[in-house]
């Protein structure tokens, strides 16, 4: 990317401080933490590699670039949509993607983003879940966000909110995170490279992830929703 | 019969996608005849092997058992097997098998195992074989497909456990399974897939940290015919392993993930999990199942 005006609308984007709902939810990190008796002590980094090769790679980044590549189609959106909801096996993950979603389409609705309207619509009227993945894809492709740049935006955010959540809950401080975000940025870049087919399914391997959601979803105390 | 017994492949012929080894076809279909189900027709050949089907369970006269035997020594590389079940309305059948199955070095060319699932309304199956071991080099592809007709409810199991006899830090190659359960409308209810190199599960910080062993026990249909969540919490904690129950998107049921030092530990989640499947399904609780 070499357009300033480009690059800036991708960062403005993909900043924090967006109004984007995702600081509610941990992606499974602070559950994951609290399992340090049967899977060892948590490991930042680890975990971001975790989130970045075995659940974003061919799932989050798949069903964005699929919504981005049919975001002039909200019916064919909605497949994707669907699709997402049928290969979320956790319902704290599924739920998690579902209001991080809404979150997300609710602030672009108010910025006037093309495309926010009709899809909060449906939404609304049960016709779509509205997961946060397909979501970025529909909206960030109606901003003029080429599918690469997307992609990198959707992967930034994936590791940029557990790695938030980590230092809110104190496991890290912030140069220990920017230290483990460090580590995943090549991995990151390089999932960004790899072709997506039409239609590809979603694939993911989380099963501890899922196992420490399952168990977090019933315990009292706790700062974020999954 | 021993799945573990080794005689060599067959020999296989050779193509642009890799070795292309046996093919072999497990296909069953069942009947409910009065309080009996019955196998109708039916197709098995190399390497698969069976005998007949066991009624091993007094209060459940309906259930019928059945053993899916091989007669070789695991699946090995170029493998192209097919498991083709399919339960009549009401019917009721176990599939299972007697051993672990060893997944062999497949220096290449990948083994594919294709199993598909065909229940009417109301039928009831349990598959629960034991779990792959997937030796060093060992590439797996597993594709499961399940259709659900009305009030039907399927507990199925897959469990791998990595093994590495000589402890000399092998892994497999790859490992990737896709599951699709769908409605007699064509529905899709739940998918799960995941493409796994030998090398994402290696060291404390792999996948599944220090622990061998991933099974994913589905339980799918009504949750009116399915155990109470707090049943299968119950009945999934323990020693040696750590399980999750996950509530199935678009009310397909539940998935219990488990994550266990190895296949002794798994064992009695798999045992508790099919006493409660089919006590929740069809009314009692199944005779202990020899092995």
């Amino acid at each position: 990317m070499t357009d300033p005006a480009a690059l800036l609308l991708a960062l403005r984007h993909a900043d924090g401080t967006f109004p984007s709902g995702g600081f509610a939810f941990s992606q499974g990190l602070e559950a994951r933490a609290a399992l340090a008796d049967d899977f060892g002590p948590f490991d930042l980094a680890a975990f971001l590699a975790d989130q970045v090769l075995r659940r974003w790679a061919g799932a989050d980044r798949v069903a964005l670039v699929r919504a981005h590549r049919a975001a002039a189609d909200l019916d064919r959106v909605a497949t994707v949509d669907a699709e997402v909801e049928a290969s979320t096996a956790s319902e704290p993950l599924r739920a998690g993607s579902r209001r991080n979603g809404l979150a997300f389409l609710t602030a672009h609705r108010r910025l006037g983003t093309p495309g926010a309207e009709a899809y909060h619509r449906r939404i609304r009227e049960g016709m779509a879940p509205g997961h946060v993945a397909v979501v970025q894809g529909l909206l960030w492709a109606r901003l003029g966000l080429d599918e690469t740049t997307a992609s990198a935006m959707g992967g930034h955010v994936a590791v940029i909110g557990p790695a938030t959540a980590a230092i809110r809950l104190g496991l890290v401080g912030a140069i220990e995170a920017q230290t483990a975000i460090a580590t995943v940025t090549a991995d990151l870049a390089a999932v960004c490279r790899r072709p997506i087919a039409d239609g590809q399914p979603f694939s993911a391997f989380l099963p501890v992830v899922e196992i420490a959601c399952a168990r977090h979803a019933t315990g009292d105390l706790r700062l974020f929703s999954n | 019969m021993s799945a573990i017994r080794p005689v060599p492949a067959t020999a296989g012929s050779e193509s642009a996608a890799g070795i292309t080894g046996r093919t072999g076809r497990f296909d069953l279909a069942f009947h409910r005849v009065g309080a009996t189900t019955r196998l109708g027709a039916q197709f098995v050949s190399y390497p698969f092997h069976m005998t007949r089907p066991f009624a091993l369970d007094a209060a459940l006269p309906e259930f019928a058992t059945v053993y899916q035997q091989s007669a070789s020594g695991g699946v090995y590389r170029g493998d192209r097997m097919e498991t083709r079940i399919a339960l009549g309305r009401e019917a009721a059948v176990h599939l299972t098998t007697q051993s672990a199955t060893i997944a062999h070095d497949a220096r290449g060319s990948a083994a594919r195992l294709a199993t598909i699932l065909d229940l009417e309304d109301g039928a009831y199956l349990a598959m629960t074989p034991d779990p792959l071991v997937l030796f060093p080099g060992a590439a797996v592809e597993t594709t499961t497909e399940v259709r659900l007709g009305d009030g039907a409810v399927a507990c199925l199991t897959e469990a791998f456990v990595v093994h590495d006899p000589r402890a000399a830090g092998a892994t497999f190659a790859r490992l990737a399974s896709a599951t699709t359960v769908r409605a007699a409308s064509n529905r899709l209810l739940f998918a799960d897939r995941f493409d796994l190199a030998g090398t994402d599960l290696l060291g404390p910080q792999g996948a599944i940290g220090a622990r061998r062993l991933v099974a994913t026990h589905l339980l799918l249909g009504p949750k009116e015919r399915l155990p109470e969540p707090t049943a299968l919490i119950a009945a999934t904690t323990g020693e040696g392993f750590v399980a999750g129950l996950l509530d199935l998107p678009n009310a397909a049921g539940f998935a219990v993930r488990v994550v266990a030092d190895d296949a002794i530990a798994e064992r009695a989640v798999a045992a508790a999990i099919f006493r409660l499947s089919v006590r929740a399904a069809l009314g009692a609780d199944p005779a202990p199942r020899r092995k």
